[in-house]
């Protein structure tokens, strides 16, 4: 009987770790004007980093495993067709950005949200077996005086 | 008895000869003033005769003569007889258009982009550009021929075409300058005969009140060349995704984890 359980607890141990998308190699850095919320507080889906600003900006990265594999051309266009046709978020503006480990994809929309325009930015970066993803939110209003920072956040993601 | 006609007539020569010499520069004077006077009903001359009235007036008075009221009120007849074929021409109107257009396109930047770049193409320029409407500035003789353009760049949903007739405006800016510009000779000619400096400090302020009424003019008249010249287009663009509701005929990719981006849940 006690085998048992503890071969329960070892399957249950072992497919929690399968199943958990985190892989906490993966950096950024905070950038001025932002802090960091500890892991054990974040509550956004497959999150493993977050920052946010006094103003109401945040920075979230997120860590997803690929299944099936894609490029980093098919995942951004992916994560397009999601916001823009899905949730009619507006594409104004896509970039390519250098972060540390690679080229990453950047893409810039606006949206409504609790009755106020806000810009969000999504930056797609694809390792071997991973999306990461780096997405920056902010009303309008605010987003220029942080822009410069979610683009040094984007360029520092590291392993 | 001959020496009584010889008296006589010395008498009657002398006295015709006093009333004719003593007649005629009053005449001469009255005739030039009343010129002056009548030149002042005429709109554009407003300025001139009563600049006219105040300097020959004090001129007069500091000369005792009127050679220089003869002179200078001579060039009020010409600009009115000038005035005269200009308003039985037929005039070519000058006008001024702008264009302010809402199109709904499935990529606005990109169409801005694409608007701004015609519009270069064909001499305009950018007069300003927020993240959804762009002005820009194109050559009136091209302007039907950008409307056409761009309109094909997604759905008109308004369109209006304004027009602003500036032909009035232009002429009687056009007048008053050259009025202003002939007056202002006439002061610089005056100022070199003065005879006092109070004379001269009268001239040059009055000089002074012309030359800025000139740039006033001339200022007037290049904003409105330059606005007959290059025709205002300002478009603002939409979303048709969003408004078309689009989004709801894409397919939904089987990935669900996409499911979680976005805004709301950043800040759930």
């Amino acid at each position: 009987m006690r085998c048992l359980i503890l071969c329960l607890i070892l399957f249950i141990s072992q497919f929690i770790a399968c199943q958990s998308p985190a892989t906490p190699s993966w950096r950024v850095t905070t950038p001025p004007g932002f802090v960091a919320i500890p892991s054990q507080n974040l509550r956004t889906a497959n999150a493993v980093y977050k920052a946010v600003a006094a103003d109401g900006a945040v920075i979230v990265m997120r860590i997803q495993r690929q299944q099936p594999e894609g490029d980093l051309a098919f995942w951004a266009a992916a994560l397009e067709n999601e916001l823009r046709f899905q949730r009619n978020y507006e594409l104004i503006d896509q970039d390519d950005v250098m972060t540390q480990d690679g080229p990453a994809r950047v893409l810039y929309f606006r949206t409504g949200y609790d009755d106020e325009a806000f810009r969000y930015t999504l930056a797609v970066f694809v390792a071997q077996d991973t999306v990461v993803t780096i997405e920056a939110a902010a009303p309008l209003t605010h987003y220029d005086h942080h822009s410069l920072a979610i683009t040094d956040t984007i360029r520092s993601l590291s392993r | 008895m001959s020496l009584c006609i010889r008296v006589l007539c010395f008498i009657a020569l002398v006295s015709s000869l006093g009333c004719g010499g003593g007649a005629y520069p009053r005449q001469e004077g009255l005739v030039h003033w009343g010129e002056t006077r009548t030149a002042a009903a005429s709109p554009p001359a407003d300025k001139l005769s009563e600049a006219n009235t105040y300097d020959f007036t004090d001129r007069n008075l500091a000369s005792g003569g009127e050679g220089g009221l003869a002179k200078e009120a001579a060039p009020a007849q010409p600009s009115e007889h000038q005035a005269r074929p200009e308003a039985t021409t037929p005039l070519q109107r000058i006008v001024i258009y702008r264009a302010n257009l809402r199109i709904a396109t499935l990529h606005p930047a990109q169409a801005m982009e694409n608007a701004l770049a015609f519009a270069e193409r064909l001499d305009g320029w950018l007069d300003s550009m927020t993240d959804h409407q762009v002005v820009v500035r194109v050559p009136a003789a091209h302007f039907r021929r950008y409307l056409q353009e761009i309109r094909t760049y997604g759905q008109v949903e308004s369109e209006q075409i304004l027009s602003q007739d500036v032909t009035e405006e232009f002429l009687d800016l056009e007048i008053r300058l050259r009025t202003a510009l002939e007056l202002r000779d006439r002061y610089a000619a005056l100022l070199d005969k003065a005879q006092n400096v109070q004379d001269a400090l009268a001239i040059e302020a009055e000089l002074a009140r012309m030359t800025s009424e000139i740039e006033h003019i001339k200022g007037r008249l290049a904003f409105l060349t330059n606005h007959v010249a290059f025709s205002t287009v300002s478009i603002s663009f939409t979303n048709i995704a969003t408004q078309l509701g689009l989004n709801q005929k894409r397919l939904a990719l089987p990935f669900h984890w996409m499911r979680d981006y976005g805004v709301a849940s950043l800040y759930n």
